[in-house]
């Protein structure tokens, strides 16, 4: 698929459910009680159960690998702040946006804004990403 | 400044288990992917238990906050019973009003294969 400057690609809006979170802790062996813990987790100072950061960043990982496909998963490089918590019940959606691409030897770097938004457009992560394609997989030839 | 964890250094091995990638898969999957990108060992997965493995190797404390994170990925693999060295070192320590910044920076090799994923991790301790 051609891919130009300028092309945004938006996720579907997902709800971050504990079922998720307890899936992802079990996964990923990280059972921080701020994930999984709802009286730890109204103590802290985020003052509920908040998702992985991880488990979130994962969403841009699958949108970038939905618009670039092995492209990404073998040669991407992510860059990204975790701005915000993401609690329980929270509606997110990543955002992806082509913002230059350069040919550099024998390959086109394309360079992206990615972010992840809260559904009242709060950040939640924010950053840029690099997915690096040979040209004839950059034009669909 | 108290330093106390600036140059400290791990390395750790990583043995990749099919029935927990599925898991991984089956917690963040929001896409259809092709035959290729299911096979294909999840970064992220990596990046994920061994961000865990140096919370628990440095003693960091459960109330740690993951404030960024930069990430290459050099090489995809197959989600294959397999065995992954990964070295970790903190680069940058910087102590603010309640709270001390780490940097720490990783590499993730396999063995015979060279490094498939390596960046940084940036991570707050609140006092």
């Amino acid at each position: 698929m051609q891919k130009t400057i300028g092309e945004i690609y938006t996720s579907n809006s997902i709800i971050i459910e504990q079922t998720q979170i307890n899936k992802y802790a079990e996964a990923s062996g990280d059972d921080n009680p701020i994930h999984l813990d709802q009286d730890f987790a109204q103590k802290s100072n985020f003052g509920g159960i908040v998702a992985h950061g991880m488990l979130v960043l994962a969403q841009i990982s699958e949108l970038l690998t939905s618009i670039f496909g092995i492209n990404w998963i073998n040669n991407g490089y992510l860059d990204v702040r975790f701005r915000r918590p993401v609690f329980v019940k929270d509606s997110i959606k990543s955002i992806i946006e082509i913002t230059s691409i350069e040919s550099i030897n024998d390959k086109n770097e394309i360079n992206c804004k990615v972010s992840c938004v809260k559904n009242n457009d709060e950040s939640v992560i924010v950053g840029t990403a690099k997915i690096y394609m040979i040209y004839k997989e950059l034009k669909g030839d | 400044m108290k330093v106390i964890f600036l140059n400290k250094k791990i390395q750790f091995n990583l043995n990749i288990n099919s029935d927990q990638v599925n898991k991984y898969y089956k917690a963040v999957d929001h896409y259809e992917k092709n035959s290729t990108e299911k096979e294909s060992l999840p970064f992220l997965y990596l990046l994920s238990i061994s961000i865990k493995t140096i919370l628990d190797r440095f003693n960091f404390p459960s109330g740690t906050i993951h404030m960024a994170q930069t990430l290459s990925n050099l090489a995809v693999q197959d989600i294959t019973e397999s065995s992954y060295v990964a070295n970790a070192e903190i680069i940058q320590e910087n102590q603010r009003t309640n709270a001390t910044v780490l940097k720490v920076a990783f590499n993730i090799e396999k063995k015979g294969f060279g490094t498939i994923v390596k960046g940084s991790t940036t991570l707050m301790i609140p006092e």
